[in-house]
């Protein structure tokens, strides 16, 4: 038995320039696990150690995404092993093929007790990946995560909407999006980093995860939308007088 | 030759980011500076994540670790802002952990875990500054005690520490070879008095005159052999310079930084002040120094790996740094203008803690008095 936690390695749009023309300067952009997934890194230790398992970390991608300094960042985060799915199919990655090869690989691990997901992915932020997986694998799929305990064997998971409060009891395996403050994601230390170089990774490359047959939906053209823009006023004065300006600012507009 | 970081550097410093981005805001270490307050909760998360314990030895609970990686730490947490946030305590403590007691150890790592500062270093008096060997301050062992008397001055962080690492004379020994030990004290000994000190920089550390008058203490309170204070305080002398330039880079680099923004935001004339010619050469005067200053730092680092003799090189770069890091800060507060001088504009602040580091740890002249007698000897 085993808890499994996927994660992606991405180029971090904060270090992204944006062109004249609104598109994307990722070259000098460098690849780290994505914003909300050490969340889920965390969230998954917590859970394998509530229950006595392994923790294992699955990762997809092209062949380039392998690197031993993905591999440690991943490890390092508490990590006990690590699968590298690597798929041509990648090259051009959208949520459903992801979900395809990551499916694929799990296949590999006897026995999941849960699968942690971060909130959504730190460049293409759909959130999608993790309940299309959920719906590979045939298990529940539930995003919005909160929490999650180990009651007498079972899992409860909690989410928490905007006026309420869930607490869900599951019967077998469900992939578990987290929100992205469900747990604080230690920082890894010295310690962790050296450990990490020491700790199994396994890559599943094309040939034994196999083809990607499913339908897909291929981006045939990108363009940036007008961002609304940001209005920056401010407010000179006393605290007081600040807040009072602010206040009638917002109403203002209408947002009060 | 190989510019970038290992992978194990990478991530220290991803994950060293990510504790400074939770843990040391600009508002946090704006606060203390204005309260005179000790960065106590930071150090006890750089503890908790292993960083304060980086270069101990493993049976210390450390992990050891190369000089070229801990002057990147230490240059990391001076370029969020925060003088002598990273380093000093693992230097001193060296002193403690090569050369001290069972005690003396368990002691100082208790106090680092806790986020304390273990001690201060007690080794400037009223008459011995730049030239230590006219040190006064007198301890005189007898029936297995020993007796303190004389003045320190200058003392960072005397009065947050709960120990000195005293340096002082056996009156008995005349010159300065075999006269001086060193001294783990108590800063609450019967007998020792303080009188604090209102210096312009560095706010987050006290500074103090320390007296001490018939101090008497058990004599394991000497730390390592006496007679050879001296010998093992300047075992790590040329690191903690090592550790004061990585600051000093680190510092330089945040105001430039400000500055750079500031230049390209602050509308004069109607433009930028950065389109104007004598701002951008302020700005490249500015780059090409911190670019320098840390390629000293870390080759002077990759020299300590290499165990190579750092007493010219230490200086240079001590020297280079204290001094190019402070007109760095003082070119950002003149591209900032008059707000550059008020106590909200962080610039302010790194202009006045660079500034203490040409006299802390070592003079600029003294800096030159030691590479400049190396350099021409070894010309002779
Ligand atoms: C911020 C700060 C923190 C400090 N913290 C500590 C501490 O924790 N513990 C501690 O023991 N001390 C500490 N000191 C003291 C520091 O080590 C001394 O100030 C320094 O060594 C200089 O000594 P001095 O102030 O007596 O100056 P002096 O030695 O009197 O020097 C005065 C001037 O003469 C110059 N000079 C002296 N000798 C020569 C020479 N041979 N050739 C050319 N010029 C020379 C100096 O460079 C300087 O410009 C601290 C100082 C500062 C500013």
């Amino acid at each position: 038995m085993s808890v499994a936690v996927i994660f992606k390695w991405a180029y971090s749009p904060a270090d992204a320039q944006v062109r004249s023309d609104g598109t994307l300067d990722l070259s000098r952009a460098k690849a780290a696990i994505s914003e909300y997934d050490p969340v889920a890194i965390a969230a998954g230790r917590q859970l394998a150690n509530d229950l006595g398992t392994d923790l294992v970390g699955l990762t997809a991608g092209p062949a380039g995404i392998d690197s031993p300094l993905m591999r440690k960042a991943a490890l390092s985060r508490g990590l006990d092993r690590l699968f590298v799915a690597t798929h041509s199919a990648l090259e051009q990655a959208n949520s459903t093929v992801t979900a395809n090869v990551l499916a694929a690989a799990l296949g590999r691990e006897p026995e999941i007790a849960a699968v942690i997901a971060g909130a959504e992915s730190v460049d293409d932020a759909a959130g999608q990946v993790p309940l299309t997986l959920a719906g590979l694998l045939d298990w529940p799929g539930l995003a919005g995560v909160s929490g999650i305990a180990v009651d007498g064997g079972a899992l409860e998971v909690y989410r928490t909407g905007a006026n309420r409060q869930e607490t869900l009891r599951l019967t077998g395996p469900a992939v578990l999006a987290v929100t992205t403050n469900a747990v604080s994601p230690p920082v890894p230390g010295m310690k962790d980093i050296l450990a990490a170089g020491k700790k199994p990774a396994t890559v599943l490359d094309e040939a034994e995860l196999g083809p990607v047959t499913c339908a897909q939906a291929v981006e045939v053209g990108r363009r940036p939308t007008a961002v609304p823009r940001r209005e920056g006023r401010v407010l000179d004065g006393e605290l007081a007088e600040a807040v009072r300006q602010a206040v009638s600012v917002i109403q203002e507009a209408g947002l009060a | 030759m190989e510019f970038n970081f290992t992978d194990e550097q990478e991530l220290l410093l991803q994950s060293l980011d990510d504790l400074l981005e939770r843990e040391c805001s600009e508002q946090y270490i704006a606060e203390l500076d204005a309260a005179h307050e000790p960065p106590t909760a930071f150090r006890k998360a750089m503890y908790d994540t292993g960083f304060l314990s980086l270069g101990f030895p493993e049976q210390y609970g450390g992990t050891p670790v190369d000089a070229v990686t801990l002057v990147l730490l230490a240059g990391r947490v001076a370029r969020q802002g925060l003088n002598n946030g990273y380093g000093m305590e693992l230097l001193q403590a060296m002193d403690i952990l090569e050369f001290g007691s069972e005690a003396q150890r368990e002691e100082i790592l208790g106090l680092l875990a806790q986020g304390e500062t273990p001690f201060a270093l007690g080794f400037t008096e009223p008459g011995a500054g730049s030239d230590s060997s006219g040190l006064r301050t007198s301890a005189v062992h007898r029936d297995g005690q020993v007796v303190f008397n004389g003045t320190k001055t200058l003392i960072t962080n005397a009065l947050r520490s709960r120990n000195l690492l005293l340096m002082a004379r056996d009156p008995a020994v005349s010159g300065s070879r075999g006269a001086i030990s060193m001294y783990l004290v108590p800063t609450d000994a019967p007998g020792i008095t303080y009188n604090q000190l209102d210096k312009v920089v560095w706010h987050t550390a006290d500074s103090c005159e320390v007296f001490f008058d018939d101090v008497t203490l058990p004599e394991s309170c000497l730390v390592g052999t006496k007679g050879r204070g001296f010998e093992q305080l300047m075992r790590n002398f040329e690191f903690e310079r090592l550790v004061i330039a990585s600051q000093c880079w680190g510092q330089a680099e945040c105001a430039f930084h400000d500055a750079a923004a500031y230049a390209a935001q602050r509308q004069q004339f109607g433009q930028p002040i950065g389109q104007f010619q004598l701002i951008q050469q302020k700005l490249v005067d500015m780059a090409i120094k911190v670019e320098n200053m840390g390629n000293l730092v870390l080759k002077t680092a990759w020299m300590l790996d290499q165990g190579l003799d750092l007493r010219t090189q230490g200086a240079l770069c001590k020297r280079y740094c204290a001094l190019s890091a402070f007109e760095v800060a003082d070119d950002a507060v003149q591209i900032f203008g008059g707000i550059g001088l008020t106590n909200g504009a962080r610039v302010s602040r790194i202009w006045r803690d660079t500034r203490g580091h040409r006299v802390g740890g070592g003079t600029d002249e003294i800096m030159v008095h030691i590479a400049g007698r190396q350099i021409v000897k070894a010309h002779n």
